[in-house]
């Protein structure tokens, strides 16, 4: 049916022994056999986990784990769609939409005892084991490095951006930190208190519209035209999107104004009554292991959300690690049950703001 | 036949036509720049995109499936939807125009909530077949345009052809074969391609029912961009381009159907 | 034409086939389109049904050729019946209002269709379906499609297509319709010589009652889904049994008549105003019928000046109008009750005398030419 097989995808997993955990093998034996399908990102973050980190499971597990590549808000549908009756077993989701599925009963604790890898996860990213942060992005301003980038928010409301900047569309999650530099800018409060002020600083959204040149949807694509100079500087959008190019040697980079970066987290949730939870689980713990948490966020350039891993300088320039650096660069994680409250009707007001 | 056309109308259809196929010819360049990202115009020349592509096991796997799902699809659309559309046309049936309404609905519903309902449906029914409901979803979404096309050539058919080559001693077989399908060839035809390439780039019904061992082209192709926005992609969508276009020439050269007259 | 009788002609075996209609039916649920039909068409006769639209005769054709089933009734061919015969084991070739001819076929193509369908083979059919193309006078046309070719050309490989396999019967549903006059009336005398010459039967609908009389041996008059009338042609026009009839085919001026004896072979009639009138056209009516009286405005001789008292097959009156037709001049005379009186005059005769508004005529007429008809 499909040239995807297994053992296509073993031939791929260059190197990627040293993903597989010194496990024995007949420890395994449980899973032989056994199949799950689990949803997965798409962009270098998913290429990585169905290229190199699958491979090396399936092996140890002797299973099958059948990854679709989507984005959190259809892994949510699908989630929904299929609730009676699960066809996921796990799904990556972003950390907004948690306390959502949390509500809905579609996601399941996380077994403690059976994920020794938990112990070594930050506590900020445990959600209260209803699920866990995979990799951590920052989101921040995306330059051209022609480009010298203002070192505060505000500068970008100047006159010498007239049409130079691109904006996130309000269709897509760091839009929502843009709503709050706004309002942090407006109040004059940090970002922990502006959030909940949002509702009155669209006199200051609307004051920026003569410096957009146009809103982006897809990261990847306006990281791109900015390489391209066809924009001076896009806000806001998430690390993981932009530092890929920036590896490969375009023209385009990240900085982090003074009032403070914002924490952008994939996380990983178990699936209410999901088939072979056991070998879910299992997956999960994974996924958490130092050797994968390594070389995955050596890959996408996001931050691990556990302690003890060991980067090189060059890579440590991209990523927000360890935990007190994230603290040090004010990474922000915004209070997600109030924002998901309120979010359609921002995003209603961006809309007429920025509508042609 | 002879007419002679004014020069008015042939700058017009020019320019239509310009307006139509430059879009098309941008990915065609951006697909050749010698960059890591995509650039117009083009910087450089190279082809080792369309090779990074053709190498690539999953694009090709995506392809193939996609190409699969398409045949499968179109295929059963015409065995459901030339009976259907022939019935349709050709008898005065009770409920007639409610059956037309059913059959076109998934058409005026958006797509994404037909894909997330039979996603629902398929769930509720216990079923894990993934390629039997992409495979249905697809026959829901494209039944209508084979339906749609096939009745309008059904409709068209002289019935006074039918009762002459009867008259002349033609049973109802021979009528079928040599009066009824000539007429109808072109609509069929037509809903034939319309069938496979609405299943081919279908994205709105996949994105619910595939999954990692059934991934069309269309969720192939949105996962690429997301993960680095490099030429492949343009090589990609010039492949797609190059393939519409050889199913095209391949329909005029085997089944002798100009596309003038399917157009008409 | 003549060539193409003496191919049929090689067939010593050929004549047409006895068509007979006995009590046919046809209903569409409440709806009786053809009602109880009795009509037979001999062996190389030509038998027109003529009628107003809606009047069964289509339908009755139809039942004929087997695309609609009688509802109750027998139709034979041969004597043979052939109600629940498929319409492609009857053997009759068919002509259609718009020719119905094959577009995706060339012409030769359409011609040969009937004999590829009796298996002929491939040579002869080549050769047959050439020979006829070449005797309907379009041999040139043989590779062109159909639609590259004028109205009265479809019209030619129509004909050769429906006769070129020697069908016992042939039909023809309003075959000269799309036509203009003048093509209409060739097309009418050379399928006329056609049918005679080939001893074809045929049957011919239409609501024509000129292309009926010029084409038809035999004519029967259809009204809601009966036959009014059926009879040679010559006799429907001559003697039509009703007022319907005699309105349908010609014109006629219509005088209320009771009948009040009979005399010599004459059946006398009273009418409005004490007039009288006497016909030696035979009739089979008597004085409990509703008839009338139905006088062709050809039959009218007219002479100046008022009708003397008591003067039978006459009547008198100030001239209405009068219009110019050619061949003819129509007079319209007043009648004292309020109708008016048509009278056709030959041209010629109105050098001698020329009716002018105004003036009181009397128009005569002679007893053979006063019709008798039922009807109201």
């Amino acid at each position: 049916m499909t040239v995807m097989t297994r053992r296509t995808f073993g031939k791929l997993t260059l190197g990627a022994a040293g993903l597989a955990a010194p496990l024995v093998y007949s420890r395994n034996s449980w899973a032989a056999g056994k199949q799950i399908q689990i949803g997965i990102w798409g962009g270098s973050q998913g290429e990585f986990v169905k290229k190199r980190i699958i491979p090396a499971f399936e092996k140890d597990f002797d299973c099958r784990i059948v990854a679709e590549e989507g984005f959190t808000l259809a892994n949510v549908g699908k989630m929904r769609a299929t609730k009676d009756n699960p066809k996921f077993s796990v799904m990556f989701i972003d950390d907004v939409a948690i306390p959502i599925c949390k509500q809905e009963g579609l996601i399941a604790e996380l077994p403690k005892s059976d994920m020794p890898a938990l112990a070594n996860l930050y506590p900020r990213f445990g959600f209260d084991g209803w699920g866990s942060a995979l990799a951590i992005s920052v989101a921040g301003l995306f330059h051209n490095t022609e480009v010298t980038p203002p070192d505060s928010y505000a500068a970008l409301w100047g006159p010498e951006y007239a049409g130079k900047l691109k904006l996130v569309s309000p269709k897509n999650t760091p839009s929502v930190f843009f709503l709050i530099v706004a309002a942090a800018l407006k109040t004059g409060k940090p970002f922990a208190e502006a959030q909940y002020q949002i509702d009155g600083a669209f006199d200051k959204v609307a004051e920026i519209k003569a410096n957009v040149q146009n809103l982006f949807d897809n990261g990847p694509q306006a990281a791109n035209e900015v390489a391209q100079g066809q924009a001076d500087i896009g806000l806001l959008e998430l690390s993981k999107y932009v530092y890929p190019y920036t590896a490969k040697g375009a023209p385009v980079t990240m900085s982090f104004p003074k009032e403070g970066s914002f924490a952008g987290n994939n996380c990983q949730v178990l699936v209410k009554n999901g088939p072979n939870q056991d070998l879910a689980v299992a997956f999960m713990n994974r996924m958490l292991e130092p050797a994968v948490q390594k070389a995955f966020s050596e890959y996408a350039f996001t931050a691990p959300p556990v302690s003890g891993i060991e980067f090189s300088n060059e890579t440590l320039k991209y990523l927000a690690y360890p935990v007190e650096e994230m603290d040090k660069r004010g990474l922000f994680t915004p209070d997600w049950e109030f924002i998901n409250a309120n979010r359609s009707a921002w995003t209603e007001k961006m809309n007429g703001i920025f509508a042609v | 036949m002879t007419a002679t056309v004014s020069p008015w109308l042939k700058a017009i259809v020019g320019v239509i036509l310009l307006i139509v196929v430059a879009p098309l010819v941008v990915p065609l360049l951006m697909s050749i720049s010698d960059t890591a990202y995509i650039v117009f115009p083009p910087r450089g020349f190279t082809l080792k995109w369309y090779g990074e592509v053709l190498a690539n096991p999953e694009a090709r796997g995506s392809f193939l499936f996609s190409l699969e799902l398409a045949a499968i699809v179109t295929a059963i659309s015409l065995a459901l939807g030339i009976p259907c559309a022939a019935g349709l046309t050709r008898y005065r049936l009770p409920g007639q125009d409610a059956i037309l309404g059913l059959i076109l609905s998934p058409l005026i519903v958006p797509l994404i909530v037909t894909g997330v309902a039979l996603l629902q449906l398929f769930s509720l029914l216990g079923s894990r077949a993934t390629f039997a409901q992409l495979i249905i979803g697809h026959t829901v979404i494209c039944l209508p345009y084979v339906i749609r096309s096939v009745s309008a050539s059904f409709v068209l058919v002289d019935r006074n052809l039918e009762d002459a080559a009867a008259i002349m001693g033609a049973p109802p077989h021979v009528v079928a074969t040599r009066v009824i399908w000539p007429q109808v060839r072109p609509g069929i035809l037509a809903g034939a391609i319309f069938s496979f390439i609405v299943s081919f780039d279908d994205y709105p019904i996949s994105m619910w029912l595939a999954d990692g061992d059934h991934f069309p082209v269309p969720l192939y192709l949105y996962t690429v961009i997301e993960r680095s926005f490099d030429p492949s992609i343009a090589a990609i969508s010039s492949l797609m381009i190059l393939f519409a276009l050889l199913l095209v020439l391949v329909i005029e050269k085997v089944f002798g159907i100009s596309l003038a007259r399917l157009a008409s | 034409m003549t060539a193409l009788a003496a191919t049929f002609a090689k067939d010593p075996e050929f004549r047409g086939a006895e068509v007979r209609l006995s009590r046919i039916t046809r209903r569409y649920g409440d709806l009786t389109v053809v009602n109880d039909v009795d009509l037979t068409a001999s062996g190389g006769e030509i038998l027109a049904l003529l009628g107003p639209s809606g009047c069964g005769k289509t339908t009755t054709l139809r039942m004929i050729a087997g695309l609609v089933a009688p509802s109750s009734g027998d139709i034979t061919i041969d004597g043979r019946s052939v109600v629940g015969l498929p319409v492609h084991k009857r053997n009759l070739g068919m002509l259609f209002q718009n020719y119905a001819l094959f577009p995706h076929l060339t012409v030769l193509e359409n011609v040969a269709f009937g004999l590829a369908m009796r298996g002929v083979s491939k040579a002869e059919t080549s050769e047959r379906a050439r020979e006829a193309l070449r005797l309907t006078r379009l041999g040139n046309f043989e590779d062109r499609m159909p639609a590259a070719l004028s109205g009265g050309q479809q019209q030619r490989v129509a004909m050769a297509r429906a006769i070129v396999y020697r069908p016992r019967v042939l039909l023809l549903d309003e075959p000269f319709g799309a036509l203009d006059k003048k093509l209409r009336e060739e097309m009418q005398i050379e399928l006329r010589q056609l049918c005679n010459s080939l001893g074809l039967t045929t049957i011919l609908v239409t609501h024509d009652q000129e292309e009926a009389l010029v084409l038809a041996d035999q004519i029967a008059v259809m009204r809601d889904g009966r036959i009014e009338q059926a009879a040679p042609a010559r006799t429907v026009y001559e003697r039509p049994t009703s007022r319907f009839v005699a309105d349908f085919i010609g014109t006629s001026n219509f005088l209320p008549a009771v009948i009040s004896g009979e005399s010599g072979g004459l059946t006398l009639l009273q009418g409005a105003d004490g007039r009288l009138f006497a016909s030696a056209v035979p009739n089979d009516l008597t004085a409990k019928d509703a008839v009338m009286v139905a006088i062709r405005p050809e039959s009218v001789r007219l002479s100046p000046g008022a009708v003397p008292a008591g003067e039978a097959n006459a009547i008198s009156g100030p001239v209405l109008r009068t219009v110019f037709k050619g061949q003819l001049l129509s007079v319209w005379i007043a009648m004292p009750d309020g109708g008016e009186f048509v009278a056709s005059l030959p041209i010629e005769d109105t050098v001698q005398s020329n009716p002018q508004p105004g003036e009181v005529w009397t128009a005569r007429w002679a007893s053979e030419r006063t019709l008798v008809v039922r009807g109201q």
